[in-house]
Formats: structure tokens, sequence, C-alpha cells
């Protein structure tokens, strides 16, 4: 390499370095598309959420806890033979990444986060609600998929959503809690565990 | 190769969804944005018209993203995108009363320390003709290889090795006769 090579390389990184990683905005991509016409929206809004049910689905499998993992707070005693296991709801909050219009693109705030608590222990068939941290969630997932590598790769970019999750009465859907929460600022998607 | 296991787990059986276009787009932004902002900003010289270049080429590739076939694809795309957004902006400037835009990170006037010589090896390189600065760059700064500069600018990796070795050859003479 001769010394105008060496110059030009030695130039050019110092310039590219004066910007770091943590000088990179969040991305803009995605929103073009809300420049859409009002049918075309309300098309997509329905594809979108489509999309959300399928999308929560997986994530719920993925994510839905496992049996062998003791839960935080040790499950009330089912007093009826015919529940064996009480009946549980999680509630996905909401990602920058979250497909769901209602998400706006952003992610739940603390207050919405509230909220959300404050909702869900008014149902009457809520017994308790206990919150996951997306790192919890992390920690959980990684126990659960050590031995597959591309899971590893494709969490450490930061998409697991923060979740509420909801123990119900015996004998209850979860039907009223769901309702309580869907479309609320900050929810995503609500699956029903055990489906 | 993880990478691309990904894209395809996403995908599933509901192929072509928004949802899956923007995880898949924001996993290469996630791995690509600092690499493509530095392109960008050796190229136009001030940070913003950088950022926006990368932010445009993303929603291109974005919108692009049902007909790319891999990553690899994708990556060449969104970094010619760059390259031409990069081009256009220079040349925006060139129109007077355009737009009013911030001095070059390598100037004089600016608050990063790039020193005198470095300053000297960017104002060389801006005076060279885009091709040339483009292939020099992708060459010395992406460290790419002949193929993929080719790819990333259209022209044949034959055309691509006289590009470079002409521009390496003008940028001695200018920055020689400066001395």
């Amino acid at each position: 390499m001769n010394a105008t090579e060496e110059r030009l390389r030695d130039a050019l990184k110092t310039v590219g370095d004066t910007i770091g990683p943590a000088d990179v905005p969040e991305p803009r991509f995605a929103a073009p598309r809300r420049r859409l016409s009002r049918p075309a929206l309300a098309v997509a809004a329905v594809a979108a959420s489509a999309a959300v049910v399928v999308g929560g689905a997986a994530l719920g499998g993925v994510f839905a806890p496992s049996s062998k993992i003791a839960p935080l707070a040790s499950p009330p005693a089912s007093p009826s033979p015919s529940a064996p296991t009480a009946p549980k709801i999680t509630v996905f909050l909401c990602l920058k990444t979250s497909a769901n219009p209602s998400c706006d693109g952003r992610k739940a705030t603390g207050p919405q986060k509230q909220a959300i608590r404050r909702q869900l222990e008014a149902v009457p068939s809520v017994r308790g609600v206990e919150f996951e941290s997306s790192t919890q969630a992390l920690e959980r997932f990684e126990r659960r998929f050590r031995d597959s590598p591309w899971v590893d790769r494709m969490l450490k970019r930061g998409d697991i959503p923060e979740s509420f999750r909801v123990t119900l009465a015996p004998g209850s859907d979860g039907r009223d809690a769901m309702k309580a929460v869907l479309g609320t600022p900050g929810v995503d998607t609500v699956i029903v565990e055990g489906r | 190769m993880e990478i691309e296991t990904v894209l395809a787990e996403r995908d599933g059986p509901a192929d072509g969804t928004p949802g899956d276009a923007t995880a898949a787009v924001t996993d290469l932004y996630r791995g690509h944005a600092l690499g493509l902002t530095r392109l960008a900003l050796v190229m136009v010289g001030d940070r913003g018209t950088a950022e926006d270049v990368v932010q445009e080429a993303f929603a291109g590739l974005y919108r692009r993203w049902s007909r790319l076939r891999d990553r690899e694809s994708a990556l060449t795309y969104v970094r010619s995108a760059v390259l031409n957004r990069s081009r256009t902006a220079l040349r925006r400037r060139r129109r007077p009363f355009r737009t009013v835009h911030e001095a070059p990170v390598w100037s004089a006037e600016a608050a990063a320390m790039v020193g005198e010589d470095r300053r000297e090896v960017m104002e060389a390189l801006h005076r060279l003709p885009a091709r040339q600065r483009e292939a020099l760059v992708l060459r010395y700064f992406c460290d790419l290889s002949a193929e993929e500069i080719a790819d990333a600018m259209g022209i044949s990796p034959g055309t691509v090795k006289s590009t470079t070795s002409r521009a390496i050859a003008a940028l001695g003479r200018i920055l020689g006769s400066g001395e």
C-alpha cells in the first residue's frame, strides 16, 4: 500500500469515526405507510390486525411460560378439581417495531403501563397481575432456546416485548380481561395461555 | 448465515406481510445503519444530510422488500441507494439558493477535530469525479471486494479496478501538488 492509500484510509476512518453507535437514530422507514388514503388505510388496518393475531399466536407459543418454571408468586390453591391450573392471559405491550397500528410505532410508556395494570386489576375475574420486563423475558427465552443459535441472534436485536401476565379466577375464559385492555394505548396483543 | 435463517423463520406462512418487512428491515438497519451513515458522511460531509440519506435508503428498501431475494441483495440495494442519494444531495447543493447545509466535518471551522493532514485528503477526495470518489471510498473505507463495489456502483469488476487505480493516482497528484 502506498502513502496516498494509507493517508486516504486514515482520513476516511477518522471522519467516519466522528459518528458513534449511539448517534444512529431510530429507523423511520415504516413511516410512509401512514400517508395512505383513508379507504386504503382501513384495509391496511384490517390486514395489520390480522397479521398481529398471527404474530401474536406465534409469539405466544414462544413466550408462553413453561410450566417447569415456577412462577414468582405461588399460584392460589385451586379449590375446584375441574380447573387444575388457574387460567392465564398475557398482555403484550407495544414495541417500537410493533406492526399493530394502535401502537403507532412507539414503545408503551410508563403511564400507559400503569393505566393498563389498573384496568386489568379492576376486572372481577382477575386474581393477579405480574409485569415481565423485556430483560426478564429475554432471560427466560434464552434458557428455553439455549440450543438454537439463530433464536439467540434474533433476540440480541432487542425485539422482545414487555408483558403483563394475568392470573384469572378458576373457570374464567379470560374474555372480560381481554376486552378490558384490547385497544388500550400501549397494548399490542393479548393471548390466552394454554390453548 | 444466522441472519438468513432469522429472515426465513420470520417470513413463515404469512409471507410478505408488512410486519415481516418491518422486522426484517429493522434487523438490517440495526446491523448496518452505523456503517452506512459513516459512508454517507464521508460522501456528503455533514451528519444531518448523512442521516437523511440513510433513512431514505432504508425507506426504499422497505418499499421494495417483497421483490428482494435475500439479505445480500438487500444490502447491495441499500448500499447503492446511499451512494446515489449522497450524489443527489451534493448535486443539489451546487444549485444556488437551494439549501443551507453545515460545513463538512473535516473543514477547519467544524467542531470535529480531524487534523490538517486529513482535511487535505478529504478535500482532495472531493475534487475527484463522483465515480472515482465512490470507488475509493468503497475500497478503502468499506473494504469491499472489486465484485461488491461493482454491484454497488452498477459497473463491471474490471471497470472498478481501472477506476480505482486512476483515482488513487489522481488523488496522489492533487495531494503532491499542494506540498
